[in-house]
């Protein structure tokens, strides 16, 4: 192993990632100082702590924060409740760091520079890691700090903080290794959060079932030193041991590698076109495939985590009446289906995004003279449009469909009632109008004004901020049913959505329609 | 006797916002042969042809393509031509290959036999993805795919821009095989040697219009041959009508001579320099560089 130069190496990556070191460190320490102050003043005393307790001491919770040991106790709490954001930030974090003085660089050609130098050839490498090492370590402590000073046991708090460094340092050991096995960073971000989203699941099922698989999870093992039950050090041992082993198959297969190459390089790339390439729609598909693919899983965990915790929120609204004033007051029964409405209009923000996202990536294609070189070949400019809205569509059904399943699952899971399903479902019908009319004028916007295309975006904006805060405001109801989330209705579950509104935005949508294809019809391509 | 049309342009004009890109541009493009469409960059020549696509649209003049109007019928007209794009952008994500295939069928349709031999001949790894093509290489995908089409009309525009000299060699056997066969081709460019090696006739732009067009000899015609010549006496030239910058100086026991003549009158030039007893003699037939720079410097249109 050779780490010449590895110390002007660590050095150059302090002075050019600074500013990411130290959000991560500010973030996780931070986000550490908000949980301390929130749960201090919402559970002052151990009575109100024990109640917090008994609201976490089932599986949606397991599954979501992991099964605490000690859970009444301050320590407990707030580690229950930075449970599930520490669970992805300290993973992200080593893979970040790692990733940047790795394969970035490599694909950059940095490391090619660097390493024509008098560097050792491992020196990057563990340069890297050492840095991730060091992050972690300041911010998992940094925790630690925060929590002594809110009256958590000294010890109990260092096992926490450790707990979660450790967690940084095995992902940082995993990237070290997949910038080794796979060729682009982006791959390696990949493998990364992919380890992540595992970690994290099997974590839960282990916890929910107690089952062994979360001995198979980085997070089982933070979780496994108990530092606010029955403390015990010996699981660290495992975190450095598999971190030690990772790291070395990863210089191991780094000093048998030529520069710029890869275990696995890329998808076998085909010299020739498929059929479904040299269809237009197929082509549309096959290129946005991870876009869809991306939104639709994070769309999927984003709803499944809301509708798990239907329940615990219908309870808080319950006890605490003030809750109750942003879903409107007196409901009784009909709390359930305005809370699944809420829901609902989240996933319809969504997808909104979703839709309005990919037609005015239309913009961007024209800016690099893909749409020109496209015209340029025997497709109507008409047939053209179609086909990419077309696209954005099937994108969009797959996105809402799957999203309005996980909530609706998830909801009924929680809520204990099989029929929450269809009943949620056939509400999410209702949702499309206030979809499509995105749809419709992000195309206007393509077809005859594409300078202007940030202002899809901006009605975008606005219309999540009438919908979602005019309520709260007492804005005038005319005001907040301009939006086209509220102009549906606000009350899809049960089949009370405004036929008006719906009517009004699918005829307005086919105007738009009208004007985008016309618009696009007539108009210069390129057109700057 | 004048052969069909397949590109009329006449009086073609275009604005963008305070821009007046095309300001009356005439082009005239005969079935069969190669032309040359010169300019400047910024001079029109793209946006010409986006107009001849149908991608943009003229504000006035007359355009048409294979007879009709190439914004009106665009698709069907697309089916006869294959277009190299000035800036080549291509789908990041995909193969050299799967580009070639996409573009080149959505053209006039592709012949494997050609595409075959293009990348073999260009020296392309099909396989790569093309975000990892250098710029020559992405150039390379665009003009296989262009001239493996199975279409009687290829529109360039700075086709060899990035490539090396030796692609470059290829790129005009391509186009001159392709020209035998009685394809059309339409070359915008500014690399004048090339135009000059490929070229039937040609036509040079400026500000939007068309400054002149013809064929390369009739071009000639019109700017003045280089004459350089050492001659035992002093050659009668003085006063000569259609003589240029002339210089002569004696040296020792010789005459040296240099001037600029109309080639209308070379025959008087070379027979007054015969008579002072010629010993050495240069005549250089003004190249497409000095046509072009004659065309740009001074004379306003």
């Amino acid at each position: 192993m050779n780490l010449h130069g590895l110390r002007t190496l660590v050095f150059i990556q302090w002075r050019t990632g600074w500013k990411g070191i130290a959000s991560w460190i500010v973030g996780a320490v931070g986000m550490m100082l908000l949980t301390a102050i929130a749960i201090k003043r919402l559970y002052p005393d151990a009575a109100a702590l024990a109640g917090y307790a008994a609201t976490q001491d089932n599986p949606t919770s397991y599954m979501l924060n992991g099964k605490i040991a000690g859970l009444g106790t301050l320590g407990g709490v707030m580690a229950n409740e930075f449970s599930f954001l520490g669970a992805f930030l300290f993973p992200l974090m080593g893979v970040a760091l790692v990733t940047r003085g790795t394969r970035r660089d490599e694909e950059l050609g940095r490391l090619e520079l660097l390493l024509s130098s008098p560097v050792g050839r491992q020196a990057p490498q563990v340069a890297a890691v050492l840095t991730a090492v060091t992050v972690a370590l300041v911010s998992g402590l940094g925790c630690s700090a925060v929590m002594a000073a809110y009256g958590v046991p000294v010890e109990g708090a260092l096992a926490f903080g450790i707990g979660f460094a450790g967690v940084g340092i095995v992902f940082a050991a995993i990237a070290a290794a997949a910038a080794q096995i796979v060729e682009r960073s982006r791959a390696v971000w990949m493998v990364g959060m992919g380890s992540a989203v595992a970690a994290y699941v099997l974590r839960g099922v282990g916890d929910v079932y107690d089952l062994w698989v979360r001995w198979l999870s980085p997070l089982g093992w933070a979780d496994s030193l108990r530092p606010f039950g029955a403390l015990r050090w010996w699981p660290v041992a495992v975190t450095v041991a598999v971190s030690a082993a990772v790291l070395a198959g990863a210089l191991l297969l780094n000093a048998r590698r030529d520069l710029g190459d890869a275990l696995i390089r890329g998808r076998p790339a085909s010299p020739t076109a498929s059929r479904s390439l040299l269809d237009p729609l197929g082509r549309a598909l096959i290129l946005r495939r991870g876009v869809i693919i991306s939104w639709t899983l994070v769309t999927v965990v984003l709803m499944g985590i809301y509708g798990a915790f239907t329940d615990q929120i219908i309870k808080a609204i319950e006890k605490n009446p003030n809750l109750e004033g942003f879903l409107g007051s007196g409901l009784g029964t009909q709390l359930l289906e305005r809370v699944m409405d809420l829901f609902l209009m989240i996933l319809a923000f969504i997808v909104a995004g979703f839709v309005v996202q990919g037609v005015l990536a239309l913009r961007g294609d024209e800016e690099q003279g893909l749409v020109e070189y496209e015209l340029a070949g025997a497709m109507s400019r008409h047939r053209w449009l179609a086909v990419r809205l077309l696209a954005v569509v099937i994108g969009a059904v797959v996105v809402g469909a799957t999203g309005a399943a996980a909530v609706a699952i998830t909801t009924a899971m929680s809520t204990g009632t099989a029929s929450d399903v269809g009943k949620m479902m056939a509400g999410s019908v209702w949702l499309i109008p206030a979809i499509v009319i995105f749809l419709a004028l992000a195309a206007a916007i393509i077809g005859v004004l594409p300078r202007y295309a940030m202002a899809g975006w901006a009605f975008f904006a606005v219309a999540i901020l009438l919908a979602y805060l005019g309520p709260g405001f007492n804005w005038p109801t005319a005001l907040v049913n301009v939006s086209p989330f509220r102009a549906i209705g606000e009350r899809l579950v049960g089949g009370h959505a405004s036929i008006p509104g719906v009517t009004a935005l699918l005829g307005l949508s086919a105007v738009l329609l009208v004007i985008a294809f016309a618009g696009f019809r007539r108009r210069d391509v390129p057109r700057t | 006797m004048p052969q069909p049309q397949i590109i009329d342009v006449r009086g073609l004009r275009k604005r963008f916002g305070t821009t007046q890109a095309l300001d009356g541009l005439d082009l005239a493009v005969h079935e069969g042969e190669i032309h040359g469409f010169i300019g400047p960059n910024g001079s029109g020549k793209s946006t010409t042809l986006r107009v001849l696509l149908g991608l943009v649209r003229a504000d006035a003049g007359e355009v048409s393509l294979f007879g009709r109007d190439p914004w009106a019928d665009a698709v069907p007209l697309h089916r006869r031509l294959a277009y190299v794009p000035g800036d080549v952008a291509l789908w990041p994500g995909l193969t050299g290959g799967q580009c070639i295939d996409i573009l080149a069928r959505a053209h006039g349709g592709l012949r494997d036999d050609r595409r075959r031999e293009l990348i073999e001949r260009f020296d392309l790894d099909p396989g790569k993805r093309a975000r990892d093509y250098s710029k020559g290489n992405r150039q390379k995908v665009s003009l296989v795919a262009a001239l493996a089409a199975d279409v009687p009309l290829l529109i360039l525009d700075e086709p060899t821009a990035g490539l090396d000299p030796l692609m470059e060699r290829v790129f005009q056997d391509c186009i001159r095989e392709r020209a035998a066969t009685g394809c059309t081709v339409l070359l915008s460019s500014h690399i004048l040697a090339e135009v000059e090696a490929l070229a039937d006739r040609v036509s040079i732009i400026r500000e939007g219009r068309t400054i002149m067009h013809g064929t390369l000899d009739d071009l000639r015609r019109h700017a003045r041959t280089v004459v350089t010549a050492s001659t035992a006496r002093r050659p009668a030239l003085d006063g000569i009508v259609g003589v240029d910058e002339l210089e002569i100086t004696s040296r020792d026991h010789s005459v040296e001579t240099h001037c600029h003549v109309d080639p209308d009158h070379l025959d008087t030039v070379i027979g007054a320099l015969h008579e002072a007893t010629v010993r050495s003699l240069t005549v250089s037939r003004p190249g497409l560089d000095d046509l072009f720079l004659s065309a740009y410097s001074g004379n306003d249109p």
